[in-house]
């Protein structure tokens, strides 16, 4: 591997060998290094988070020089130990976008070479399919490897061409996926590669007093968004369902058995909307083999009570689709919400009809019962 | 002797012989079997020896076995979660249950749990007289059954696996489940370390599930048609081969009933047929002919993709965990053999008579019910009333005692 790779591409498998020797023997040496050694790297990396909290795609400035190399290693590091899952994706889509860039202005050559570094067999192809080029084609199972997080309908792999187990790519294709790699490499950094290491990297002159930056950055300039679901001031949940659910709902009232995995995501989305477990358990009793010791044993194992603690989430979009229970072109019950693709989880479209129905005046805070509206947001081509 | 007792002996004779085939990775894998007479599932079962293995199936002959598809580091441990997951056969599963045929309507029935009225082919959602939502169902297998699941195992492995997968025939293990249809298993490290989204995007994409039109090239552009080429790989490909032969064979009756066109419209497409054909045959992409207009010609496509896909079981190939049909085993509910094919012996394979192990020692039974038409070997047996008695080949003895509508006497 050319030095030139490793400092361009330090998150490839083979730049260790560029990392100083302490890295690779002990991490906590290194560390202590770190400012002594690479005095530069806080400015970086503090360049870095600012671009990623003002959500800036392309760091246009961001050429590679000797700190590069040794940024990704901290970066990881510091985002590990600072734990907020916010900056961590923001700063890894940053980050990994403008890798994308700089692997976009390669040669397809140079691309080739550095997806094999990664061990992904890429074969270079130039095969022409409906008057486009397709430079490369990649096997398979390194393809849905990433392609699997991105919603684009471009990326499903029922929309490629596929042939011999490979998939056709052009350039910035392959660029792509190498961009997802490293996106996810750096918001998967295990926790543990931190253990031990806090107390170390606090004593260093100049990481207390950067930590702290980090943390007034974050309080500047990031919009937070909260997560959770805020059902204050609707009474009438059932308005919110999205048509997956609505078929369901109809389902378990009329007292129709539902199957395996139907029971399974009925269960999970209405835990996840904040449904007690009594709630729940009451649904399911017009079932015509209702049996509540099971049922309730079953539904408090679903809403982490029981078992390993785990509150289940309930199933995505694409799963859901896959396992034939989308409805969002249903005729009786479909939503163009979901029809459009904006959604990609039930829980998201709740999210987001509420967030319209705010925005309209529904069901304000402080408002008591439900509003005559309400019945609209989820009515087929309504509500957005 | 009562009827468990009987099927057992029966399966006894047939493990003592030995020389049962042992999974690839076999001191990695969990066993889990069915015993006759109890009830749930004995789980968490791993073999040191194949001669361990040989004689646990002599001793208890159980009425089902399975093997994990899964590899473990310990695939005896009782927690799921401490038995070290190494990976996990890619597995396809085609079942006739899933897939609708005419023969349903002959063999099959149902019977409502609350008020008794009854039907023939799968029960309703909800009963038509007292929209009690339960019943009894009886559901048989016949040729005609088995037919259907061979041609989507056939269709699966050839317009699949083969061509867009890239794997040999010999990197398809196909297995005769011993029932309703057929297993194909992927033992490839790749594939066997997917995990569950990777392999429902395979899923998706044999399903074509997903598929988007546009994506793949279908438009209209400045008032024309573009469609796709013979040529192209994927699934604009398949779609184009599917049209050729769809419209070579296509009757105005087949755009009334499956398409939901008007007569007015069927009619128009019917006249746009030999234009759309030449164009489709010469990999001529632009699709704009008179008298099929491009909404229609969406219609048609879309149509096309739902037929294409092979009919398979989906949350079987999601599973990264499952327990599937131990090759060379018994299936309780026919006495057949669990039989490994190679991907070019299916199409000779003949399920009512290649899994038999029984020989035709002939053996008296009284039917218990009603029993529909049924072939063993080379025998066709018309029905069965119930309470009639019989001799039948120990073979079909043992299928219709399994099959539950018969008693030994």
């Amino acid at each position: 591997m050319k030095r030139q790779d490793a400092i361009k591409y330090p998150w490839l498998p083979a730049a260790r060998d560029f990392f100083p020797q302490e890295l690779s023997q002990d991490i906590r040496t290194w560390v202590a290094s770190i400012p002594s050694k690479h005095p530069g790297l806080y400015h970086l990396a503090y360049h870095l988070f600012d671009s990623a909290v003002q959500r800036v795609e392309v760091i246009p400035d961001f050429r590679p020089n000797p700190h590069y190399l040794m940024l990704y290693p901290f970066v990881r590091l510091f985002l590990a130990l600072f734990g907020n899952s916010q900056l961590t994706f923001q700063v890894a889509n940053t980050y990994s976008k403008t890798t994308n860039d700089m692997l976009n202005r390669e040669r397809e050559s140079d691309i080739l070479r550095i997806s094999n570094y990664l061990g992904w067999q890429v074969e270079e192809r130039g095969r022409i399919v409906n008057a486009r080029k397709y430079h490369f084609r990649i096997r398979v199972f390194d393809y849905v490897r990433y392609s699997v997080l991105m919603r684009d309908p471009n990326w499903k792999l029922t929309n490629k061409y596929l042939e011999g187990g490979y998939v056709l790519l052009e350039k910035a294709g392959l660029a792509r996926l190498l961009e997802e790699h490293v996106k996810w490499e750096i918001i998967n950094t295990k926790n543990i590669e931190a253990d031990g290491l806090s107390d170390l990297l606090r004593q260093e002159p100049g990481f207390e007093e950067f930590w702290h930056e980090v943390e007034e950055l974050i309080r500047e300039k990031q919009v937070r968004f909260s997560t959770k679901l805020d059902l204050e001031g609707f009474s009438d949940k059932h308005a919110l369902f999205p048509p997956c659910v609505k078929v369901l709902y109809q389902k378990v009232t009329r007292g129709q058995n539902l199957g395996h995995l139907e029971r399974l995501f009925f269960a999970f989305f209405m835990l996840n909307m904040e449904y007690t477990v009594d709630d729940v358990v009451d649904l399911f009793r017009n079932s015509p083999d209702f049996d509540e010791k099971i049922a309730r044993y079953q539904i408090e194992h679903a809403a982490g009570m029981r078992g390993k603690g785990t509150k289940y989430k309930a199933h995505g979009c694409s799963k859901l689709k896959s396992f034939g229970l989308c409805y969002a072109k249903d005729e009786q019950f479909g939503h163009e919400l979901c029809a459009s693709g904006k959604v990609n989880h039930p829980v998201s479209f709740v999210k987001k009809v509420l967030w319209l129905m705010r925005k309209k005046g529904v069901g304000k805070k402080n408002t008591t019962g439900p509003t005559s509206n309400q019945g609209e947001a989820c009515g087929k081509g309504g509500g957005a | 002797m009562g009827k468990e007792a009987y099927l057992k002996k029966m399966f006894q004779a047939y493990y003592s012989h030995g020389g049962l085939g042992t999974p690839s990775f076999f001191n990695n894998r969990e066993f889990a079997f069915v015993q006759w007479g109890k009830r749930g599932m004995f789980r968490h079962r791993a073999f040191e020896t194949d001669v361990d293995y040989w004689r646990y199936m002599e001793k208890f002959a159980p009425q089902h076995a399975y093997v994990s598809a899964a590899l473990y580091q310990k695939p005896d441990n009782l927690d799921m979660d401490e038995k070290g997951w190494l990976g996990c056969d890619l597995i396809f599963d085609i079942d006739c249950d899933h897939i609708p045929t005419s023969c349903k309507e002959r063999h099959d029935s149902w019977t409502c749990k609350q008020c008794g009225a009854s039907g023939r082919g799968e029960h309703p959602p909800i009963c038509p007289r007292c929209q009690y939502p339960r019943f009894d169902s009886f559901a048989w297998v016949c040729d005609e059954c088995l037919e259907v699941s061979k041609e989507e195992t056939i269709k699966l492995c050839e317009d699949f696996l083969v061509p867009d997968l890239g794997l040999s025939p010999s990197e398809i293990r196909l297995v005769f489940s011993g029932h309703r249809g057929y297993h194909a298993h992927v033992e490839l490290e790749d594939y066997r370390r997917m995990n569950q989204e990777e392999r429902r995007e395979l899923v998706d994409y044999i399903r074509g599930t997903g598929i988007s039109l546009n994506v793949l090239g279908f438009r209209k552009m400045s008032k024309e048609t573009i469609g796709f080429s013979k040529e192209t790989p994927g699934w604009a490909g398949k779609i184009a081969k599917f049209l050729e032969g769809f419209f070579l064979h296509i009757t105005e009756d087949t755009l009334l009933d499956e398409l939901k066109f008007t007569r007015q419209r069927a009619s128009s497409v019917i006249a746009g047929i030999p234009e759309i054909l030449e164009r489709i045959q010469s990999g001529n992409q632009n699709w704009t002919v008179k008298g099929i207009s491009h909404d229609a010609m969406r219609e048609i496509v879309e149509y096309a993709a739902t037929k294409i896909a092979p009919d398979i079981d989906i949350p079987v190939s999601l599973d990264t965990h499952r327990l599937i049909r131990l090759e060379d085993s018994l299936h309780g509910k026919t006495g057949f053999r669990v039989v490994p094919l190679r991907a070019n012996e299916i199409d000779e394979f003949d399920p009512f008579k290649d899994p038999l192990v029984f020989g035709d020692t002939p053996t008296e039974v009284e039917f218990t019910r009603d029993c529909p038409e049924f072939r063993v070997g080379d025998e066709v047996f018309d029905g069965f009333d119930a309470h009639s008695v019989v001799e039948l080949p120990a073979s079909a003895a043992v299928f219709v005692l399994c099959k539950g509508v018969a008693n030994i006497t």
